[in-house]
């Protein structure tokens, strides 16, 4: 059954645009990401305009999220208190991110920079994540907490001490504010959500547990997602709302059955199947780069 | 007398074909609908041009959507990698322009004629280019191609009996809305004797132009809907597996 997106101006098939929802929503449940690195280039392939891809599927993303955190809530994996820590700190650094890319961008070809900086990125979490658990899954495990990386280290020294118990962690309230701050400007520069950087950080900067990272993540991811939507709506009028309903009647399913899924798995397989899917996607965009592509002209906007 | 008869016979006969062949010299094309509505199960539409066919003429029918002036990146490699290089102006090229002919155009009329009249792919280029690269004309038009929305079909025009000329024309669901000329020409040896014009409105109608004038006009309101739509739906399906879910 086809339908015409009134803001795309192009017709899709809507149990196919359900199934890919579907896909991605099961990626955000089980791994709190967004998943709009998978998704915006699917929807491209199906010939919705990049700018038209991106805003919807940030819109997506919030009722995925929703549905998400809303699982994980219920598990008590969202550290609320750590979430809007981040959140702040990631407003400050989204609003900083944009103004350097702003500025970047006057000064010339830049996406072809942020294509590069991502894939060595994500190819460097990727790798880190998938050795670190492939080691602990051979048995050394515990070693990390005797040995705190330097990160933690000059985390403990900052003032503000404060107790996180969802996350059993006890560290100064600015470390969430500083690393959102960090996050929020890649995010911004690389224009993704951000998923795939928080998550790591709070594994690996903060020291919380892998349940609570991907609910706190999807909390997180809620609040970001909406804001992209909303301010595509007023700036660019490029999100099709068509399009985002029937998404996220796949997504925000996929999302729960995600969340399922990820209980019955240890924290350690799951950062395995992330570390994996983080390496997949570093080799595709690697691949997009160095492919000759199909045409050379294509239209400007978006990513 | 006899003179005066035949005289009179011979301007009779003169007149009689005059008019004969006046009758025969029309192209009255016509399409079957002026509008294409845009509805929520719209995708794509074919419509019939058809009309008269003047003797021994070939038949070319050009359709062409507004101009529009378009910025666009262009790739390049540097060392390993493809990447953008440098944006590429077109000020002056049709979002869809699509051309049907009884034969091939280079054998219907000259490339000057074509240029003259933007027919086919030299009237093409010669609008688009305006100056870019004659590649990146080249490349544009690969791209519209492949997209649909450039088309050139020779042979595509069937005429029945020498007289009536007929052809399907395909609007995309990508092709934008706007105000679209079909310019329908009779050609004889490498002559334009007759043209006609016909112009058809693509346009959304019902949900589609609400949707659509929403977020163009109100984008506030729009992106308050979008966010609320999602986020209720998110806690539905939450709540729908809460209580539906074996614990």
């Amino acid at each position: 059954m086809e339908i015409f997106l009134p803001v795309a101006g192009v017709s899709v098939n809507i149990f196919l645009i359900i199934g890919l929802g579907g896909i991605v929503g099961l990626l955000s449940g089980l791994f709190g990401v967004g998943g709009g690195f998978l998704l915006t280039p699917l929807l491209m392939m199906f010939g919705i305009p990049p700018t038209v891809a991106a805003a919807s599927d940030a819109n997506q993303i919030v009722a995925a999220s929703t549905s998400g955190t809303y699982a994980h809530y219920r598990e008590g994996n969202v550290d609320i208190k750590m979430g809007v820590y981040m959140l702040i700190g990631g407003i400050i650094g989204g609003t900083l991110g944009t103004q350097i890319i702003k500025i970047l961008r006057e000064m010339g070809n830049v996406d072809f920079v942020i294509k590069v900086f991502y894939v060595t990125f994500l190819g460097i979490i990727g790798a880190f994540m998938l050795l670190e658990s492939l080691r602990a899954l051979k048995g050394a495990k515990e070693e990390e907490i005797e040995k705190p990386s330097l990160l933690k280290k000059w985390m403990m020294k900052l003032p503000f001490q404060i107790e996180f118990e969802k996350s059993r962690v006890r560290t100064s309230l600015l470390a969430p504010v500083i690393l959102g701050v960090a996050v929020g400007i890649l995010a911004a520069i690389m224009g993704v959500g951000g998923g795939f950087i928080l998550i790591p950080v709070m594994v690996y900067g903060l020291g919380m547990p892998m349940n609570v990272v991907i609910g706190t993540s999807l909390f997180q991811i809620l609040f970001t997602s909406a804001n992209v939507t909303f301010m595509q709506s007023i700036i660019n009028h490029n999100v099709d709302i068509f399009l985002a309903i029937i998404l996220l009647l796949g997504s925000s399913f996929g999302a729960q059955i995600g969340a399922r899924l990820g209980r019955k798995l240890s924290s350690d397989q799951l950062k395995i199947i992330l570390a994996t899917t983080v390496l997949l996607v570093a080799v595709k965009m690697l691949f997009d780069i160095m492919i000759m592509p199909a045409h050379i002209l294509s239209y400007k906007g978006g990513h | 007398m006899r003179p005066l008869i035949i005289i009179l016979l011979l301007i009779t006969c003169f007149l009689l074909l005059r008019a004969n062949s006046y009758a025969k010299e029309e192209l009255a094309a016509r399409l079957p609908q002026d509008e294409i509505d845009i509805t929520a199960s719209y995708h794509g539409e074919r419509l019939m041009i058809y009309g008269a066919v003047p003797k021994d003429a070939d038949i070319i029918a050009v359709v062409t959507s507004p101009k529009e002036s378009l910025t666009m990146k262009m790739k390049g490699k540097v060392g390993p990698f493809w990447m953008d290089v440098k944006d590429i102006h077109f000020k002056n090229a049709p979002s869809m322009y699509k051309v049907h002919s009884t034969r091939v155009i280079n054998d219907i009329l000259s490339i000057e004629k074509q240029e003259e009249l933007g027919i086919g792919l030299h009237g093409l280029k010669k609008q688009i280019a305006d100056g870019a690269e004659e590649r990146l004309t080249d490349e544009f038009i690969k791209l519209k191609n492949d997209e649909g929305l450039y088309s050139i079909k020779e042979g595509d025009i069937k005429i029945y009996k020498q007289k009536l000329f007929e052809t399907y024309f395909y609007w995309p669901p990508k092709a934008p809305t706007g105000k679209y000329n079909i310019e329908v020409y009779a050609v004889r040896n490498g002559r334009v004797i007759l043209h006609d014009t016909e112009t058809l409105m693509v346009e959304k109608v019902g949900v589609e132009a609400f949707v659509s004038n929403l977020a163009k006009n109100n984008g506030m309101i729009y992106g308050i809907l979008s966010v609320a739509i999602a986020i209720g739906s998110g806690f539905a399906v939450g709540i729908l597996f809460k209580g539906g879910g074996a614990h």
